[in-house]
């Protein structure tokens, strides 16, 4: 079973990462520094934000999970979040994009088995 | 089989940290637990990896069975999923190929399966690199089965052909241990130590074009190969699940839909009425049939809606919300104890192969919660 050296690039500069913006204390951690820097929040079929409880619940799923890539500026429950719909907003991503479609049946704690 | 206690690194949190294992400690106390290790003969190692390539052959019959004799409805999978569940198990689509067996052995009976995670299978990064890493350190002259780094790169330069792109994409949830994160980081290293590139995007960050009918990343890029640590059921039934029907044709998925037949515990009470009486098996039913058993729901996650009933009684439980898509009912096995200490063997294959084994320890129910604990093995017979 002998084996070589690990030559590991990627897994050292994203612990680091997370390590530094406080991964392993209470709060949550942010995005690894290699990830966007979006910042999700529920909204419903509308565009609206809603409590994001409603985004982890594994109910049949009228509410997804936006992810504003201009800075996650804050929104407030009822506000929209984007616009017209859950899709991005940006003129620059075609209209025929959509995101948040994936992901609502998460658990905080991870999707490993 | 031996545990034996050892004294930890006096910096063992900054060692592993070093290495990419940051989700070392859990509630206050140690996921990463270097304060003991398991010793095998190679004998017992030689049985462990026989067990997991007969295990690995058993699965394969099984899921042959199951698409011949349009089990499906079994397993409670969505109609629209079975004909591209049967299609990728005919074409076998390039994949890794990768799973876990979860093992109960005793160093004294043949190794028994509880369950192969084979969609989203974590504890890899700690078993290929962190307990080998602490075996160098502290015990140099032993050796270890594991051979997961090697396997996975060489499975990546086995499959990279197969692509029309040299870039994978990689997604994952936003977890906040970084289990989750730094295992798909640690699958990116192997690919790139392949030759390949990566891309990471979270899952929630996918993007389906409608227009192109593909999905795309935060670029808007079509994603021609997607390896998903997200699993199966949860892709299918959510709002862009009906896209992957759409999309087939176009993007690669690492691992192929095919899996849901493996990771489903349907399969449990599949292979005892095929295989019944195999020393590596555990009686398993579609209902209870009495006697000491344990009750797992079809589709559940790190050991979440467990119920262990012995003489009637249930004697423990975990919470969780599964249970709505049905259960198995598999004979409770006795876990060997090391003073209250209960260790499940997760023996990994790669490419069809078994290739190493991890070790966690937990109570009745081993979940999230359980320890790793590194071991080793003795060369000589």
């Amino acid at each position: 079973m002998k084996k070589n050296r690990f030559r590991l690039a990627l897994v050292p500069a994203v612990s680091s990462a997370m390590l530094a913006f406080g991964c392993g204390q209470s709060q949550p951690a942010p995005p690894a520094a290699s990830f966007s820097d979006s910042s999700p929040v529920c909204v419903d079929s509308q565009g609206r934000r809603v409590p994001d409880d409603r985004c982890r619940d594994r109910s049949p799923t009228f509410y997804h999970w936006y992810h504003s890539s201009h800075g996650g500026a804050f929104v407030p429950i009822g506000g929209s979040a984007g616009g017209r719909s859950f899709s991005h907003g940006s003129s620059s991503h075609p209209s025929s994009v959509t995101r948040g479609g994936f992901g609502s049946s998460a658990h905080s704690s991870g999707a490993g088995a | 089989m031996e545990r034996i206690p050892i004294a930890p690194r006096p910096n063992w949190q900054a060692e592993v940290e070093g290495l990419g294992l940051v989700w070392h400690t859990a509630e206050g106390k140690p996921y990463w637990n270097e304060s003991a290790y398991y010793s095998f003969t190679a004998g017992e190692i030689d049985e462990i990896e026989g067990a997991t390539a007969e295990l690995q052959r058993l699965c394969l019959e099984a899921g042959q069975a199951i698409v011949d004799r349009n089990l499906f409805d079994r397993l409670g999978l969505p109609a629209w999923v079975v004909p591209f569940v049967r299609r990728a198990w005919n074409d076998e689509p390039p994949a890794l190929f990768h799973g876990r067996f979860d093992l109960g052995y005793d160093g004294r009976n043949p190794p028994k399966l509880f369950e192969y995670n084979c969609d989203t299978p974590t504890a890899l990064f700690e078993a290929a690199v962190v307990q080998w890493d602490w075996k160098e350190a502290v015990l140099p002259k032993r050796d270890q089965f594991n051979s997961l780094h090697e396997k996975l790169v060489a499975k990546w330069r086995d499959i990279a052909p197969s692509f029309l792109t040299r870039n994978i994409h990689f997604t994952h949830i936003d977890d906040e241990p970084g289990e989750d994160t730094i295992t798909v980081t640690y699958l990116r290293d192997t690919a790139l130590q392949a030759g390949l590139e990566s891309t990471p995007i979270l899952i929630d960050d996918v993007g389906w074009d409608s227009a192109r009918h593909r999905f795309v990343d935060l670029d808007n890029r079509p994603i021609d190969v997607l390896f998903h640590l997200y699993p199966w059921e949860w892709l299918v039934n959510e709002t862009f699940g009906p896209h992957i029907a759409e999309s087939y044709d176009s993007m690669h998925w690492i691992e192929p839909i095919w899996k849901m037949l493996w990771s489903n515990k349907a399969l449990l009470a599949i292979l005892w009425e095929m295989f019944p009486d195999h020393p590596n098996l555990l009686p398993a039913f579609f209902e209870p049939r009495g006697g000491d058993y344990v009750r797992k729901p079809l589709l559940a996650r790190e050991g979440a809606n467990i119920t262990v009933v012995q003489n009637g009684r249930t004697i423990a439980e975990t919470g969780g919300d599964y249970g709505e898509e049905g259960f198995v009912y598999q004979q409770l096995f006795a876990l060997p104890d090391f003073d209250g200490n209960r260790p499940v063997l997760g023996s990994w294959i790669v490419d069809g192969e078994p290739a190493g084994m991890g070790i966690r320890e937990g109570g009745l129910v081993t979940g999230n919660t359980g320890r790793f604990v590194p071991h080793v093995f003795t060369s000589s017979r």
